[in-house]
């Protein structure tokens, strides 16, 4: 090897350098960037590691926010960030949690129920690692995710994921897909146990009800739909009605399949007493056939590839070039978890559960997501939580 | 046991990525075509950075 | 000549009036049903969850059962307590049918079998599409007209239709309703359906 060659391998090598340093780097600052959440007097932010100890200082290790009223009433849990890729639960999330006023009852908040999920993107995706919602005081920012369980806390994945306890055979990378790994196990991978802790949780503060609330792509069926554990059948059958009818969108109801398994509404409601229900928004960021993958098109949800494929009779959710902006799939869920509220007390008027503040789905496609997002820089000592 | 047996195998498959880094690298010096060279460099990335924990 | 006619006249106008008391009469009753209720599915949609919560509210004495079979009809009737009324609410659901074990050949048969026993025993069969164009043809797959199939199974040949009327955007029941002469009552809202099961089981 002459002088030459060695130069020559040199430069290489050092251009190879600066690319994985800079990829390096932009994907650090990605996992460790810090979401700020503000939150009132009325809130408390508790661990999942409270529920399973074992989770302690993990990745998944995420914070669970208590919201109580003064009175006695019914426990309902909201799950956002089982697919971190799908932001629209966890914006709705986000303003359950600095907005929501109980007067009855108590409401729990995950917002990064797989937080590991959020600290990584699609492999040859092209996702957007942050995304901004604009707001008056200048924007906030929040990690974009993948659907599943990021690499660096779980790998390799096996050929076949067999289901603990069902023993079903699912696709290999849904082990690290926590909506496939409920109800989870003491001993198993790091997404088996985060599903484990939740169990602890719903058991322990004895919820009465779980919602879990995600995004689809519109090519797929099961979509503005509640998806409802038989326990939850009247529940979210009369919530759809009373959306449908008064609030202005259409959502249906779908029974969960008694013979899939993992999933959050059909094993949190198997092996618990809660009722398990999971929300689906339309989000054509995800759709297959989709145009630029990028942070306009994740929050403006316009495309005009997935315009043609609805034309083609392809999709199971309308779509035109007014897209399903951001506001508008964060405003089905907040509508849609007070409507089930409102519900569950004509069901139980014994038990109530009453929860004020929470804008819903006409305020939010009025005024967007980011009017209601308190800037943390407004926020008393001790008021901001980090993600 | 199964969580033991899984970070068993995580360092085994760390300990093969490492491995084929070395190959990658070792590959590179010996070759005499630079348009192979680039492309051990471009397929070295992603394996450097699961070595390095960062994607 | 005069005496006559005038007569004639009035005689024509009682009958009128009396016929038109008669239809009226009979429309009424063609809308109105009877308690115990057998409440079921042609395609196992979630469409039979929305009327559940509506004749539970409105007290209206019903079973529940989304594979109801002839024989079903048939026990209640040795046991002493025959059914009087059963509601099929029609639209497909693949999901639905795959959890049932069921194909829409299944449901269809069954749901044949259902409504012969049912007018062997005079029960008024309701034929009823509950969810709208979500659950028509045209809102499911390529392909897919399960949905159309079980309105044909049920829709045609039933006493009385109840109908979600975006569902009949298309005209689809208003035109069995003409053609098979099958009374049919158009709702709006979902949160209608308890005033029309309380005015169609009048007690």
């Amino acid at each position: 090897m002459d002088r030459k060659d060695i130069l020559r391998k040199s430069l290489i090598g050092l251009a190879g350098l600066v690319v994985m340093t800079v990829a390096g780097i932009s994907f650090y600052q990605h996992r460790h960037y810090k979401e700020e959440v503000v939150i009132s007097d009325q809130v408390k932010v508790k661990k999942l590691a409270d529920y399973f100890p074992e989770l302690s200082g993990s990745v998944n290790d995420c914070n669970i926010y208590m919201v109580e009223g003064s009175e006695p009433g019914a426990t309902i849990m909201v799950l956002a960030g089982s697919h971190p890729e799908e932001p629209a639960g966890r914006l709705a999330g986000w303003i359950l949690v600095e907005h929501a006023k109980m007067q009855k009852g108590r409401l729990i908040v995950v917002l990064s129920t797989n937080r590991s999920g959020t600290t990584v993107t699609r492999p040859s995706g092209a996702y957007p690692q942050l995304y901004t919602i604009p707001t008056t005081w200048g924007g906030q920012k929040f990690r974009m995710g993948d659907r599943w369980t990021n690499p660096l806390d779980q790998w390799p994945d096996p050929e076949v994921y067999i289901h603990y306890p069902s023993r079903q055979n699912l696709a290999y990378m849904d082990i690290r897909n926590l909506n496939r790994a409920w109800p989870g196990r003491a001993n198993g991978t790091l997404t088996e146990r985060t599903t484990f802790a939740f169990m602890n949780l719903i058991r322990q503060e004895k919820v009465d009800v779980v919602i879990d609330m995600h995004e689809a792509e519109l090519q797929y069926p099961v979509i503005n739909t509640i998806v409802t554990h038989e326990k939850g059948q009247d529940l979210a059958t009369m919530a759809s009605m009373t959306l449908t009818d008064f609030e202005g969108f259409s959502i249906g109801t779908e029974f969960s399949p008694v013979n899939l398994h993992g999933l959050s509404h059909r094993e949190i409601g198997d092996h618990s007493d809660a009722i398990s229900l999971l929300l689906e928004a339309p989000e054509p960021f995800l759709d297959a056939t989709r145009g630029i993958t990028g942070e306009k098109q994740l929050l403006e949800g316009k495309d005009a590839f997935v315009v043609k494929a609805g034309k083609h009779g392809l999709l199971y959710a309308p779509i035109d070039e007014n897209g399903w902006p951001i506001a508008k799939r964060v405003g089905r869920h907040t509508s849609t978890v007070l409507q089930i509220l409102q519900s569950w007390n004509e069901f139980h008027p014994e038990k109530e559960i009453v929860c004020e503040g929470v804008p819903k789905y006409k305020e939010l496609i009025e005024k967007g997501v980011g009017a209601f997002l308190i800037d943390p820089k407004t926020a008393g000592k001790g008021k901001v939580i980090f993600e | 046991m199964n969580a033991i047996l899984s970070q068993i195998i995580s360092i085994l498959y760390y300990a093969l990525i490492a491995f084929l880094v070395v190959l990658i690298i070792y590959n590179m010096i010996k070759t005499k075509d630079w348009k192979k060279e680039i492309v051990y460099v471009i397929i070295l990335i992603p394996f450097l950075l699961r070595l390095f924990m960062l994607k | 000549m005069k005496r006559f006619n005038s007569t004639r006249i009035s005689r024509l106008l009682i009958l009128g009036f009396a016929m038109s008391l008669i239809t009226t009469a009979n429309q009424a009753v063609a809308q109105t049903a009877s308690e115990p209720v057998l409440l079921t599915s042609c395609g196992q949609s979630p469409g039979p969850v929305r009327l559940k919560i509506f004749l539970q509210k409105d007290a209206i004495a019903f079973d529940y059962n989304l594979q109801a079979k002839a024989e079903d009809l048939i026990a209640r009737k040795k046991e002493g307590k025959p059914y009087k009324s059963v509601i099929i609410v029609t639209g497909a659901s693949l999901k639905g049918m795959g959890a049932a074990g069921v194909s829409m050949d299944d449901e269809l048969t069954r749901t044949k079998a259902l409504i012969t026993e049912a007018k062997k025993q005079g029960i008024k069969i309701i034929g009823s599409h509950i969810e709208g164009m979500a659950r028509r043809s045209q809102g499911a797959s390529t392909g897919d007209n399960t949905d159309e199939m079980s309105i044909d199974a049920v829709c045609t040949v039933c006493d009385l239709m109840i109908v979600k009327k975006e569902g009949d955007s298309d005209g689809r029941f208003t035109t069995i309703s003409k053609g098979k002469n099958i009374p049919l009552i158009l709702f709006e809202m979902n949160t209608e359906i308890e005033g029309v099961l309380k005015k169609v089981f009048t007690k």
